[in-house]
């Protein structure tokens, strides 16, 4: 297993960059899960999901991060619980949730 | 008045934010910027050195449960923020090496040291209260903004590009839910180009519901200082960016007036 | 979290870590195999590209490929050097049809598998999986 994260100043084309390598990865045979990890999660659009489908992906937040409701189970199960289907060999999961209103 | 600049990461908004700093410190008004980004920015676009000082975390002391000020709030300006051009005092909320030097405290200590949440909260709350303009560089995510630090009165100015990603983004806050009564959120366009450029975002702005108040052209001016790190606030009033920032300050400053007859 | 997936052969799992500092300064270098670090030819851009590649050194994250993005000439490229003290393993140009892609909401992949940017993020794959 590779693992390859991508980061940068906002808008510095990272996004783009991770979509498009991804794509090409598993374009050549690779199994690719990708993971955005990013507040403001647009990485389905890089890999071609395209912006209504990016919008509705739901996030796995709540399983991954401390203060999210306790879910156990192994990493796998909760990845293939939340990750969304991309294309051939390829799966895209969000970790961040963007969230509505609390008061206080 | 508050304005908390809104958008996805690379938009420009601390370049907005920066321009509308100077431009209400030069019509003579009392400005506070507040910077909540973890890598600097509006510090540079204000012609400042960055620096990895914190000090906001050492003015709280627990009371009952919860956090008291030490100190008024004009005590705690003086004592934290920075000077900047035309008389805007600068509060760096986000700088991650203070960030990571404070958890390394907290852990090591076992210090309860006054989180950079709340005290953005409490400080800034404070400067509502007191008149004058608050304007907030706000991180990219929504996260920063569910958890109150867009305060509940004053302006949201969503900054949009001419692209589809900037757009989600900008929905994203559009239509988080429950947004604050007191809160209007309007748009600005970034680095438009052409007037294709202007009716993209206008479109999708139109969509969401969220007026357009000005566009904002590229201006090879802007691009020249930031590459020569020259301080953006030293540019030519005339410079297309400048006159668009100057519009939006009128418009602010309507929107501050309406605001305040109201009340 | 991502050190606990499972090590299936042929497996590749590429993160977006998002725009700023945070997430690899909160990360840990089990979690990541090679860092691909993306700047653009303006200072605030390389200050976080800097910094980026500092904390992951310090992480001891080996592999950190750097790469200069919407370039539109030498002095981009000498900008960025410059700035970050180190050559740039790849070049993308700035790219039109990128730009269209963008706007469009589409991947690039799918618009122009021809452009030029697309033709250095193949070497960038290839070197990521075949060293």
């Amino acid at each position: 297993m590779t693992k390859i994260a991508v980061a940068g100043k906002g808008g510095s084309g990272k996004t783009t960059v991770a979509g498009v390598l991804a794509r090409l990865l598993a374009e050549n045979g690779r199994e690719v899960l990708t993971v955005d990890a990013d507040e403001n999660p647009n990485l389905g659009i890089s890999l071609g999901l395209g912006v209504e489908r990016t919008y509705e992906l739901v996030s796995a937040r709540e399983a991954m991060l401390p203060d999210g409701p306790a879910i156990s189970g192994p990493m796998e199960e909760i990845v293939d619980r939340f990750a969304a289907e991309a294309g051939e060999r390829l799966r895209i999961v969000q970790v961040r949730k963007f969230d509505e209103f609390r008061p206080g | 008045m508050r304005v908390v600049f809104l958008g996805k990461g690379g938009s420009g908004k601390s370049t907005l934010a920066g321009l509308l700093c100077a431009e209400l410190a030069g019509r003579g008004e009392r400005v506070v910027a507040i910077d909540a980004d973890t890598v600097p920015g509006l510090d540079q676009v204000l012609g400042m050195e960055s620096t990895d000082d914190w000090s906001l975390a050492g003015t709280a002391v627990r009371e009952h449960g919860g956090w008291r000020l030490d100190g008024s709030a004009a005590e705690i300006v003086d004592r934290c923020a920075r000077q900047g051009p035309g008389g805007v005092r600068f509060l760096q909320m986000g700088n991650v090496d203070a960030r990571l030097k404070e958890h390394e405290l907290r852990r090591e200590q076992h210090v309860d040291r006054w989180s950079g949440t709340v005290a953005f909260n409490t400080v800034s709350r404070i400067f509502d209260e007191e008149g004058g303009w608050t304007i907030v560089d706000l991180q990219g995510g929504t996260l920063q903004v569910a958890n109150g630090l867009v305060g509940t009165a004053g302006v949201a100015v969503l900054v949009v590009e001419p692209f589809a990603k900037s757009v989600l983004t900008a929905r994203r806050f559009a239509e988080m839910g429950r947004w604050p009564k007191g809160i209007r959120l309007v748009g600005v366009a970034s680095k438009v180009a052409s007037a294709d450029d202007e009716a993209y975002v206008q479109r999708a702005l139109d969509t969401l519901g969220v007026p357009l108040w000005v566009s904002v052209p590229t201006d090879p001016a802007v691009q020249g200082a930031e590459r020569s790190r020259q301080a953006l606030v030293t540019l030519p009033a005339d410079a297309p960016a400048r006159r668009a920032v100057a519009r939006l300050a009128e418009l602010l400053a309507e929107a501050g007036a309406v605001t305040a007859s109201t009340h | 979290m991502l050190a606990q997936l499972e090590d299936k052969p042929g497996r590749v799992v590429v993160v977006d870590l998002g725009g700023g500092v945070m997430t690899v300064a909160r990360g840990d270098k089990s979690e990541v195999d090679a860092l691909v670090v993306v700047v653009e030819p303006y200072p605030r851009s390389a200050e976080v590209g800097r910094r980026l590649l500092q904390m992951a050194a310090e992480k001891g994250i080996d592999r950190r490929i750097v790469v200069a993005n919407k370039v539109t000439g030498n002095d981009d490229v000498a900008l960025i050097r410059d700035l970050l003290g180190v050559e740039p393993d790849l070049v993308i140009p700035q790219d039109t049809s990128v730009r269209a892609a963008d706007r469009e909401g589409a991947s690039p992949v799918d618009y122009d598998g021809a452009s030029p940017a697309l033709g250095v993020l193949r070497d960038l794959a290839s070197s990521l999986v075949d060293a």
